[in-house]
């Protein structure tokens, strides 16, 4: 701050003089303030006039300008020795004239700068007074002209007649606390005057300087409205702070409110939730390495800007893009050096049906202005900021107060009651509280994401419990709307068996993506499956139920694989690929040694995505009644696939929990 | 009389019906089905009168294999299962454009001659039909013929398994069997060559470990690495690095670092690493 006031200071001193200027621009040469004041003049547009104050450490002081004469609308400032800004006041001794009161806090030389309100081209006389608090007032010897005031040089004539502005009030209404690079965001202004009028209505900031006209012009008598965008004249985003609207009719001051200009945002979204279903990658590398999502840090990030880890914006002060969603579903995002991508993606995430959705959010803590960081301009004194989610509790509720890097958690909207995978786009909006309301800031702040359903958490035979996201999102397309674990199921044997170009073996039954030494377990590559079926489409029994077992255990159904045998006959059957019945298989063999299918209970019901039954009274002979079997009752499912009394031989391990 | 039988007629039939005459599936005792499956299949394929065993395979790895008439496209390795998918291209006049494979080698390496025998056996168990032997393959193979065109064989030479089949529906793997194999058998009886793997771990480095952070492992190994499986269990994730690997906890506890060195014959070294 006092760095900021110095180099304001300097800045001064550094500014040209305006043809004759009475008082200097400049602490040097500066005329030492008294009771009796000292007449000043700003006489063109800009002027500065500085004055010292010599005080003595811990007495009162009052400044205060009056006589003010000539469209003088004074505003003053006080400097500390070091340079620093001390206090500023515009009207506070009535009438357009300022005061300002403080108390030494050292024995030396205080700055003192009379301006006119209007930095670009106000212009007017004034009297300029030091005195301590208990000394009375002194009459000055020349008393100034009325502090009347005066019409604007160039009046716009007014589209109804103008009252004298003199007897017009104003009022303003707006948002309080606005931050502009929200999405969305522009601050709408009301502005009520009591008579018609010419107006301006303006954006100052703190120092009095104008950061943006907002209107100007007649207007006849009532509620007008205006906007603004956030930027200033040259179009660029103010710092966060303090700044203030102002209301003028003619040059009468009609009203005036403050405003906050902050900067807060989402930097990191991370779901929360006792149903969250945690997802993994297969491939995260060459060396096939799984990946947890949840080690690639919260599922929605912010890239990182390059004015800090916690900034919300770009160096040239415009706002980071939002992340686009991470659509591959084998890997993680990588940089061109295969680095992972820790941050500026949003990554998809899973819950279980019933489950309550938490966001837990990261607040930015900075933004940028001028090429550099800046605090985010809140907390403000007195007025807490929360935010909420579209769609999920009352505001004012759901967050505790923002802090900038700080963490704050929500509960958002229920998701569908079905398996699901759904694009969601959460609409998150900032409330700063007025009394007992919460108003909400301009703007929103969008998020946005891949969210799947599941029943359940998946099954122990997948690493870590975690959904592989390939796996998962080919089962929950399939699976999409269904909400019990017989439906799941059902859907997900009709996609094995129609939807991936799947044909069976019919030479000799071997399989394509299953191995190992017991056929009730047996171990699928399911990297080589979901890697575009590396190990092609000719499969058997045995890769069919360990498919529909795997997928369905990404959506959390509990499956177990049943093997049915010995080499028993078959009755007429349409393979998984097949185009027609046949009784040919294993070239007239048509015999199975064993079979391979899933079940949900043990073997009462069967699943079976690699062969469709003849599902009439002769299963022998044409015609054909086509059945896939799903959730058919055993026998059923015996009779019709063989005239030999087959029986359930082995059950594989459950594959959930 | 005959009016009440009926009725009770029917009643027991259906009663007897599979439907209704047990609860649940006609189900074997338990645990019994693994045990008598081996059995039938080892029948079925004659397990017992298998020629002894050959010597390991030595000297000759997936990426030297060359066949006549046949194109090597591309060879991917997997350390987990000691494994090679090798896809093939019949040699053909030049064609615009990149070659579809036209047959899928799978072989894979076994600690020994006898589990290699094992590991056929339980492949011939998954499949659902029943394959025939082909004599002068292998030292053991067994495949399928559709008027005349071997359309799938498997086998086994030495501590190799292999299954061989084509890509497309009218394709032959026949010729590339014989050389295949032909390759095989020379490596087998070249014993002078080392049986151990030619690539290993020579050192680790550990990073040091801190709450809730990555752990950096440095992996310098001796040989020609043709391909790495890293593992740390269900508490970490662990992801190859150019200087070897960074391991993710996700949980606190002991925490250990499985790698698995493949080389190029398909041999692996197994180390292991604490990392706290």
């Amino acid at each position: 701050m006092i760095r900021i006031a110095c180099v304001l200071l300097l800045a001064l001193a550094a500014a040209p003089a305006f043809g004759q200027d009475d008082h200097p621009n400049q602490p040097s040469g500066a005329a030492a303030l008294s009771a009796q004041g000292l007449a000043g003049r700003i006489e063109t547009g800009g002027d500065r006039d500085v004055f010292r104050l010599e005080a003595v450490a811990g007495r009162t002081y009052r400044l205060e300008t009056s006589a003010l004469a000539e469209g003088m609308d004074s505003l003053l400032d006080l400097y500390d020795p070091s340079g620093a800004h001390l206090l500023r006041d515009d009207d506070g001794a009535g009438n357009l004239a300022s005061r300002i009161e403080f108390r030494a806090s050292a024995t030396a030389t205080y700055w003192v700068i009379v301006t006119h309100y209007d930095r670009l081209s106000g212009t007017g006389r004034y009297r300029v007074s030091a005195r301590e608090a208990s000394t009375p007032p002194v009459t000055p010897a020349t008393p100034a002209t009325p502090a009347t005031p005066t019409p604007p040089a160039t009046p716009t004539t007014p589209a109804t007649p103008t009252t004298p502005a003199a007897s017009v009030t104003g009022s303003l209404e707006f948002a309080r606390v606005f931050d502009p690079k929200l999405s969305g965001a522009s601050l709408a202004l009301s502005y009520r005057l009591s008579a018609p009028a010419t107006i301006s209505l303006e954006v100052r900031d703190e120092a009095g300087r104008l950061v943006r006209a907002l209107a100007s012009g007649a207007r006849p008598s009532g509620q007008s409205l205006a906007d603004w965008d956030g930027t200033d004249a040259q179009g660029l985003f103010p710092a966060p702070g303090s700044y203030e609207v102002q209301l003028r009719a003619g040059a009468a001051l009609v009203a005036r409110a403050p405003l906050a200009l902050v900067r807060v945002g989402i930097r990191a979204l991370s779901f929360q939730g006792s149903a969250r279903i945690p997802l993994s990658y297969h491939r995260a590398d060459g060396s096939a390495t799984r990946l947890p999502l949840d080690q690639l840090g919260p599922a929605w990030t912010l890239e990182r800007s390059p004015l800090g880890a916690g900034c919300l914006d770009r160096a040239d002060g415009s706002p980071l893009d939002l992340p686009a969603r991470w659509t591959n579903l084998d890997a993680p995002p990588r940089t061109s050096s295969g680095a992972l991508v820790t941050r500026g993606s949003s990554l998809p995430a899973a819950y279980a049906l019933g489950a309550r959705p938490q966001a837990k959010l990261l607040c930015g803590d900075s933004a940028a202005f001028a090429g550099g960081a800046r605090a985010c301009g809140y907390p403000i004194p007195g007025v807490p900021l929360r935010v909420a989610v579209e769609g999920g509790v009352a505001p004012g509720v759901q967050s505790g107060e923002l802090l900038p890097g700080g963490e704050t958690t929500l509960d958002l909207p229920a998701l569908s009651g079905a398996i699901g995978k759904a694009r969601v786009q959460y609409r998150f909006r900032f409330y700063y509280q007025a009394g007992s309301a919460w108003l909400p800031l301009p703007g929103q702040q969008l998020t946005d994401h891949t969210l799947y359903t599941t029943l359940a958490l998946p099954g122990t035979d997948l690493p870590g419990r975690r959904p592989w996201v390939a796996a998962l999102d080919l089962a929950v397309r399939w699976a999409e709307g269904q909400a019990t674990a017989r439906s799941a199921m059902s859907a997900v044997v009709r996609g094995v068996n129609g939807d991936l170009g799947l044909r069976y073996d019919a030479d000799q039954g071997a399989p394509a993506y299953t191995d190992g030494w017991e056929l009730e377990n047996p171990q699928l590559d399911l990297d080589a499956f979901l890697d575009g079926l590396d190990n092609g489409r000719v499969v058997n029994c045995l890769d069919c139920a360990s498919i529909v077992s795997k997928l369905a255990a990404q959506l959390g159904i509990q499956t177990q694989i049943a093997i049915l045998g010995w080499d028993f006959r078959l009755n007429f059957l349409r393979g998984i690929g097949f185009g027609q019945f046949t009784s040919e298989l294993f070239g007239g063999y048509h015999a199975f040694s064993y079979h391979a299918v899933a079940t949900l209970d043990q073997g009462r019901t069967i699943d079976d995505a690699c062969l469709e039954l003849d599902d009439d009274a002769r299963p022998y002979a044409a015609p054909f009644s086509a059945r896939l079997p799903t959730g058919i009752d055993f026998n059923r499912y015996r009779q019709q696939l063989s005239p030999d009394a087959f029986r359930l031989r082995d059950l594989g391990r459950a594959t959930l929990r | 009389m005959r009016s009440l039988c009926t009725p009770l007629l029917w009643v027991c039939l259906l009663l007897s019906a599979p439907g209704f005459a047990q609860d649940g599936p006609d189900q074997a005792p338990a645990g019994e089905g693994a045990v008598e499956h081996r059995a039938r299949v080892a029948a079925r394929y004659e397990f017992a009168a298998w020629p002894k065993s050959g010597p390991s395979v030595t000297g000759w790895g997936p990426d030297a294999c060359e066949v006549a008439g046949w194109e090597r496209l591309r060879v991917r390795v997997d350390a987990r299962r000691a494994e090679a998918r090798v896809d093939f291209a019949l040699r053909a006049a030049e064609s615009e454009g990149p070659r579809r494979a036209g047959a899928r080698l799978t072989l894979r390496r076994h600690p020994s001659p006898a589990e290699a025998r094992e590991a056929l056996l339980a492949h011939l168990g998954l499949i659902a039909g029943v394959l025939t032997r082909e004599e002068g393959l292998g030292e053991v193979a067994f495949g399928t013929r559709v008027e005349g065109r071997l359309v799938y064989l498997a086998g086994v030479r030495g501590d190799l398994t292999y299954a061989l089949r084509p890509l497309t529906q009218s394709g032959d793997v026949g010729a590339l069997a014989a050389g295949l194999d032909a390759q095989l058998r020379a490596a087998a009886a070249t014993k002078s060559a080392p049986a151990k793997p030619r690539a290993r771990l020579a050192q680790s480095k550990v990073g040091a470990p801190q709450a809730g952070q990555p752990i950096a492992v440095r992996l310098d190994f001796e040989g020609e690495v043709r391909d790495l499986a890293l593992d740390a269990g269900e508490q970490a994730s662990a992801l190859r690095t150019e200087t070897g690997c960074v391991v993710y906890p996700e949980g606190e506890g002991p925490l250990e670092l499985r790698v698995i060195v493949c080389d190029k014959e398909l041999r692996l070294s197994r180390h292991t690493i604490k990392l706290r």
